[in-house]
């Protein structure tokens, strides 16, 4: 019989795999469990309850060494990188790969996502949320706030926080409080004797067609309204403000051609065709026209007040709520933000890609982009933050993003995205040909809105099919 | 006939066979790429284009759905065929003339022939997008040339682009000056002509008209045959001018017969409905070259050919 001696070296070696063991062992992480659905399935006249139990593994420290994916169009780089360096601070372990998509951001996450290599965290926009949302590209991020301990939910407006939401499943987080704000050129409007609007009541309809048609001069090609009517924060907040609707309470149909909606549409309308009041369609300075001097008013959001400062123009400006309508002021609302894509979820990432998207709405984040003058930040806790409200004017009248929270609407949301929304397919093709012809044919509303109306509900009749 | 059995039985040699081998592998790349990116994606879409696939959902099938919603319901389909249809009928003519008539000075003897050939050849190398940027700026309303120099002669600036009723005609316009290759492809066939017909003609008192018509258009009938046959099928595809410029705006009247597969296809995800399109253009390109090709027994002349 061959008796084996154990050596000591052999001894040293199993001692210290057992220790590496148990060290493994202990630094694992505790296992909660959790009940996360209870089910009562009612089983012939027997009802029976089903608690499903799904245990959730609670992290305890960062997360562990990984590689995410983040995806962006160029122009949201500089809020991306930010982003990035604010989660890297947090999550030393994670290295975020960036992928810049060019062109048609829609195409390519759509090619991306048929192929299934969409990146882990997603810059989308509110008129992707809808599309995206239905085709399963992006992710509902309901559980993953409800799951984390700081839901950032709480301290976003109410209003942005629905620009990410479709069908009630939440998809994109919002950068900022971006609302569309009346910025008008000062200089201009006192070179033609029109009186300055008040900040927080802005013009009324009329005063704001007036005003458009009296600082108009073709001739030397200035202009009083820098248009963008087909966009629906400029027009769907003006058939509101008089009365209408996109859609009825159910959304099964189009409520465009209401004599509400018709008024609402001509009155912008008019700026064009009866006033004379907007830049033509086609008309390219070179630029921006109101940084140029070319148009006197411009509705749009606060990053425009880095651009019009960068620009050093040489007219004094400022801002004011958009015009007033007769019923109801109201204002759009449109931004853009991250997201978690389904391709997270299915490769394991999702939390991670979460925590990096959430650094979005983070105080510091926000704070970083609002002292350059890029934005209102989104949550409310910071709204009068001196990060923003103490920077030196133009603009002044700081209080005019206070209050277009208050008055900002969403877009209207159909019932489902197979005949497109405001923004992209049918509807949004329907509503972009009744502009067309209205602005630029200078056809009156009460004949175009009609026909644009029945191709929508036809398709919506149809069930978005051929 | 025993001989006839006996050579098709007759084996293939292994040199036979190798030859055959090398042969295909030489050429296999490109049968590979035919097969893979010319016949399978044709064959893919024409099954596609029955039905309704929306990219990220399988494809269901819908029959004949997507071709009869195209003819009963569909109004910009109309439009697109409309715009189509007048452009092709705006730019080819005109265009052809445009590549002739350059062509028969170049064919004068003029001094310096090589460098003008160049010259009229240059725009054909230039990339299509860069090509409309820089027509964009020639035709500003705001800053361009040509409105620059209308507003010093005291007319009203023209909104080129922006106007439906200029914006269709402005794009065909921006075409006659692209006529290089067309032209060097006539004045090769100008130069094909043999001068003693014309020589003949001038000693039977043929004036530079008549010599025109009845030397010079006959004899250069199969390369015009040829020139229309590729400006037909290349003016139907019209995109890239539209896309980039108008997007098929202002109230559609630069709305091509492309532009609107291309929106179909990757703006609302329909492409089922985008591959019915496309194969509706090539049904529509195939029945115009072969009037084209009926035609031309009554108009083209071949030097060998007898006509009875």
């Amino acid at each position: 019989m061959l008796e084996k001696r154990l050596s000591r070296r052999m001894f040293l070696r199993s001692a210290g795999v057992a220790g590496m063991a148990a060290l493994i062992a202990a630094c694992q992480p505790k296992v909660v469990e959790k009940v996360v659905k209870e089910t009562v399935v009612v089983e012939k006249e027997k009802i029976v309850k089903e608690t499903v139990v799904v245990k959730e593994t609670a992290k305890a420290g960062p997360l562990p060494k990984m590689k995410l994916r983040f995806g962006y169009g160029g122009w949201a780089k500089d809020y991306a990188d930010i982003m990035i360096a604010n989660f890297q601070a947090i999550e030393p372990n994670v290295d975020v790969e960036i992928e810049v998509i060019a062109g048609d951001l829609i195409q390519v996450l759509y090619t991306q996502a048929a192929a299934g290599t969409t990146g882990d965290v997603q810059w989308i926009a509110d008129a992707h949320v809808a599309n995206l949302g239905d085709a399963g590209v992006m992710l509902d991020m309901t559980p993953l706030a409800e799951a984390d301990p700081e839901d950032i939910r709480k301290d976003i407006y109410p209003v942005m926080l629905g620009l990410g939401m479709w069908q009630g499943k939440w998809y994109m987080i919002p950068w900022a409080c971006d609302a569309p704000v009346m910025y008008y050129n000062k200089t201009m409007l006192e070179k033609n004797g029109v009186p300055l609007p008040d900040p927080l009541k802005g013009y009324t309809v009329q005063e704001f067609q007036e005003a458009c048609g009296k600082v108009t001069n073709e001739k030397e090609q200035i202009y009083g309204w820098n248009g963008a009517e087909s966009w629906w924060a400029i027009y769907v907040p003006w058939v509101v403000g008089f009365g209408g609707q996109f859609y009825n309470a159910d959304k099964t149909k189009c409520l465009m051609d209401s004599p509400e909606a018709i008024e609402a549409c001509q009155a912008l309308a008019d700026i064009y065709c009866k006033y004379k009041g907007a830049v033509p369609k086609g008309a390219n300075f070179g630029g921006d026209p109101f940084i140029l001097g070319r148009a006197c008013f411009y509705l749009m959001n606060r990053f425009h007040c880095k651009n019009i400062r960068t620009a050093n123009v040489e007219f004094e400006w400022d801002v004011a709520l958009p015009p007033r309508q007769p019923k109801k002021h109201t204002a759009g609302a449109g931004t853009m933000g991250p997201g978690v894509s389904a391709a997270a979820e299915k490769r394991g990432t999702h939390v991670a890609a979460w925590k990096l998207a959430k650094t979005i709405a983070l105080p510091a984040t926000q704070k970083h982009f609002a002292r350059q003058y890029l934005s209102i930040p989104v949550l409310m806790s910071l709204a009068k933050d001196p990060s923003w409200y103490e920077l030196p004017a133009p603009p002044a009248n700081r209080d005019v993003f206070l209050e277009i929270p208050k008055i900002a609407i969403t877009p209207p949301q159909p019932k489902d995205s197979s005949c497109g929304t405001v923004y992209v397919g049918e509807t949004a093709k329907a509503m972009n040909d009744a502009w067309d012809k209205m602005v630029v044919g200078c056809q009156p509303a009460k004949e175009v809105l009609p026909e644009a109306v029945k191709i929508i509900n036809d398709c919506i009749a149809a069930g978005g099919k051929k | 006939m025993a001989v006839a059995q006996a050579s098709k039985r007759r084996r293939i040699t292994k040199m036979e066979r190798d030859e055959w081998i090398t042969g295909w592998l030489f050429i296999s790349p490109v049968v590979l790429g035919l097969l893979i990116w010319t016949l399978f994606p044709t064959i893919a879409s024409f099954i596609l284009s029955f039905t309704d696939y929306r990219v990220l959902r399988p494809p269901v099938w819908t029959g004949i759905n997507n071709y009869v919603y195209m003819f009963t319901k569909d109004k910009d389909f109309y439009q697109a065929l409309k715009v189509t249809y007048s452009f092709v009928a705006m730019q080819l003519p005109i265009g052809l003339c445009v590549a002739l008539a350059g062509a028969l000075l170049l064919n004068t003897g003029v001094k310096g022939m090589t460098v003008f050939r160049s010259f009229f050849y240059l725009p054909s190398v230039v990339p299509a997008v860069a090509m409309a940027l820089v027509w964009a700026w020639i035709l500003n309303m705001n800053y361009g040339l040509v409105n620059q120099f209308l507003a010093a002669l005291g007319f009203p600036r023209v909104n080129f682009f922006g106007n439906p009723k200029t914006a269709l005609p402005t794009m065909a316009a921006m075409t006659w000056f692209n006529v290089g290759p067309t032209m060097v492809i006539y004045l090769a066939g100008l130069l094909n002509i043999p001068p003693s017909l014309y020589e003949a003609a001038e000693i039977d008192g043929a004036g530079s008209l008549q010599r025109f018509l009845h030397i010079t258009i006959p004899q250069l009938s199969p390369t015009i045959f040829y020139t229309i046959v590729q400006g037909l099928i290349a003016s139907f595809q019209i995109f890239t001018t539209a896309y980039v410029l108008t997007g098929g705006g202002p109230m559609k009247a630069t709305y091509f017969y492309n532009l609107m597969i291309y929106q179909q296809a990757f703006s609302n995800l329909k492409m089922g409905y985008a591959s019915a399109l496309a194969w509706f253009l090539l049904l529509m390109i195939l029945v115009m070259t072969l009037a084209v090709f009926r035609s031309s027994s009554a108009w083209v002349y071949y030097e060998t050919e007898i006509k009875r």
